[in-house]
């Protein structure tokens, strides 16, 4: 398949410090690729090389088939962006700001505009300066979509827009890949990439250190299985099954973790009496942590509320899932 | 008037620039209108201006010391330094909103994610700079030919043109220095910082040298000594003098575009 974006040892030093090494991306034809990993790892800056609003260090990137230093303008005019930072001219209204930057484009319909707008319940009569963070976004998005671009880049998409928008904009993913849009979107919060990504890249400390499709990551995934039995907890039946690890038992209660497949697991605890089972999904979190301790060699000393992936509450509450909140209740 | 850089550049500054452009025309206006009273007690003032020292007088009122001459006058009042002034602090202000203005305002990496490429983005804010500062310099003009027939003050019209050509040259030469820091670095504060270096530096230099006999060699290294020092309004069009501006313009611009295409553009 067609490689939307290519990239080839892009390396980014700003003076002596670290911005990305030799990262290679392979972001194919009419998917999204989530480019995740934590603030700071070198997202931004990939993206923005992308764009050419930086030069690599060394290093090659091509978008589109085009060389994305030499022919920029033309990658530009056929991908749509949204920075994770950005300010808009405080004294324009909404309508006159996209009116500008659809002019700088051309050729942008601007009923669909007003209808993304409408969408996203954005008002477009508000001056800029009177815009909360939130409808700031808004206004990215929309103009990232407008002209219905072949690749859409993304930088922390979601970042200050509410639940509600939240949706909408996983709608808006869902409905430009399906219109054969490509997506290329960066993010620290992991639920979201799995909620709405193919394939993710992870990136840390500047280097691209796993890609993955997110399905296949499922199916190794690490389950977090609880079992709640009529009698007593049969603990040396579960540790000796393959796979299972971080077994405790209180009183009735078995709780344990689960690499790969559950049907053993199933199948030992359809011998007794079972009052309840429960099995959380795991999140790309889980599954990051266990690609990344397996990749450091073995990594014991990493619990996951140390690793580079700590869980802060604030990343909990970006999530509109439910199923996140109750999986860090129980 | 949101159809591409240029233009929103030119609405951005439509109320700075009427502002600008109604100050400095009321201010000319009010100097001219001086004139008459100032050429009737010509003969007390003579006497004073007559006692300075002649390097001094030279330096900071050129060749002629007659101050009933309207010319000698108004390049004492207005030419030698109130005007370059205003038209350089107002070139340099345009020149930082431009690049590093928008730079540091954070809208400039969006709009360059847009099909516009850095040296066409470049030359339509160098466009708005340019145009703003004519249309200033335009007003200056055009208020002291209304005043020049309102009072009669005789001013010869081909130098009053000249000596426009010769301020404009030199307020683009200045803002353009400006703009290309502006251009290169994408820091408002240095932007301004340098311009009014240079502003300033060029006008002592002048003075300096002149007072100065041994550093009278230095003149030549001034922005105003080609813009014609102490008498803009005697010596009309330069067109030698005229040509170093120009240069030194289009110097700053070529820096300001090899600059610019190379550098990485901040958030």
């Amino acid at each position: 398949m067609a490689l939307v974006v290519d990239t080839e040892h892009l390396t980014k030093y700003y003076g002596s410090s670290r911005g990305i090494i030799d990262v290679d991306l392979d972001v194919e034809t009419g998917e999204v690729y989530g480019f995740l990993g934590p603030n700071g790892a070198g997202k931004t800056t990939t993206i923005r090389i992308l764009l050419d609003l930086i030069r690599p260090t060394s290093g090659a990137a091509t978008v589109l088939g085009l060389d994305a230093r030499r022919e920029s303008v033309a990658v530009r005019r056929r991908v749509g962006y949204l920075p994770g930072e950005y300010a808009l001219y405080p004294r324009l209204t909404g309508a006159e700001t996209l009116r500008y930057y659809a002019n700088l484009r051309g050729g942008v319909d601007w009923s669909y505009v007003e209808a993304l707008a409408a969408r996203l319940d954005f008002d477009l009569g508000r001056r800029a300066a009177d815009l909360s963070t939130g409808n700031k976004r808004k206004l990215g998005l929309i103009q990232a979509f407008m002209h219905r671009p072949e690749l859409i880049i993304l930088d922390e998409p979601t970042s200050g827009l509410d639940p509600l928008v939240q949706r909408e904009f996983y709608a808006m993913v869902d409905e430009a890949r399906s219109a054969g849009q490509t997506i290329f979107l960066s993010s620290h919060i992991l639920p979201e990439a799995q909620r709405v990504c193919s394939r993710v890249g992870f990136v840390r400390e500047g280097r691209l250190v796993a890609v993955e499709d997110v399905a296949s990551l499922s199916k190794r995934a690490v389950h977090h299985v609880e079992i709640e039995f009529a009698g007593p907890a049969p603990r040396d039946e579960f540790a000796v099954l393959p796979g299972v690890g971080s077994l405790t038992t209180t009183d009735h209660r078995l709780t344990f973790t689960v690499r790969g497949a559950l049907d053993t697991v199933v199948k030992a605890a359809a011998r007794h009496e079972v009052i309840a089972l429960t099995s959380h999904e795991p999140d790309l979190e889980d599954l990051f942590l266990a690609y990344y301790d397996e990749g450091a060699g073995g990594g014991a000393d990493k619990s996951p509320g140390e690793g580079p992936w700590r869980r802060d509450p604030a990343r909990i509450r970006d999530d509109p899932d439910p199923r996140e909140g109750s999986a860090d209740a129980s | 008037m949101l159809r591409d850089p240029f233009l929103k550049g030119l609405r951005d500054q439509r109320r700075s620039l009427a502002i600008w452009a109604a100050s400095v025309s009321c201010y000319v206006v009010m100097m001219c209108s001086l004139f008459p009273s100032i050429r009737e007690s010509a003969g007390d003032l003579q006497g004073y201006i007559d006692s300075m020292p002649e390097a001094f007088r030279k330096a900071f009122m050129g060749a002629s010391t007659d101050f009933g001459d309207a010319v000698t006058y108004l390049n004492g009042e207005l030419f030698s330094f109130m005007t370059p002034l205003l038209l350089i602090a107002f070139g340099i202000a345009v020149a930082a909103a431009q690049i590093a203005g928008e730079e540091e305002s954070g809208t400039l990496g969006l709009l360059l994610a847009y099909p516009v490429s850095r040296a066409r983005l470049l030359a339509q804010k160098y466009a708005v700079l340019v145009t703003g500062t004519v249309v200033l310099c335009a007003a200056h003009l055009a208020a002291m030919s209304v005043a020049d027939v309102m009072i009669g003050l005789g001013l010869p019209a081909g130098d009053l043109v000249g000596a426009h050509v010769m301020l404009l040259l030199l307020a683009l030469a200045v803002a353009t220095v400006a703009f290309a820091v502006g251009a290169a670095t994408g820091k408002r504060g240095l932007t301004i910082a340098i311009g009014a270096a240079l502003g300033v530096v060029a006008y002592l230099l002048n003075i300096v040298a002149q007072l100065v006999q041994s550093l009278l060699w230095l003149q030549k290294l001034s922005l105003f000594y080609y813009y014609g020092g102490a008498e803009p309004l005697r010596l009309g069009l330069q067109p030698a003098n005229a040509v170093v501006l120009l240069l030194v313009t289009a110097v700053a611009g070529g820096v300001a575009w090899f600059a610019f295409a190379r550098r990485d553009v901040h958030v």
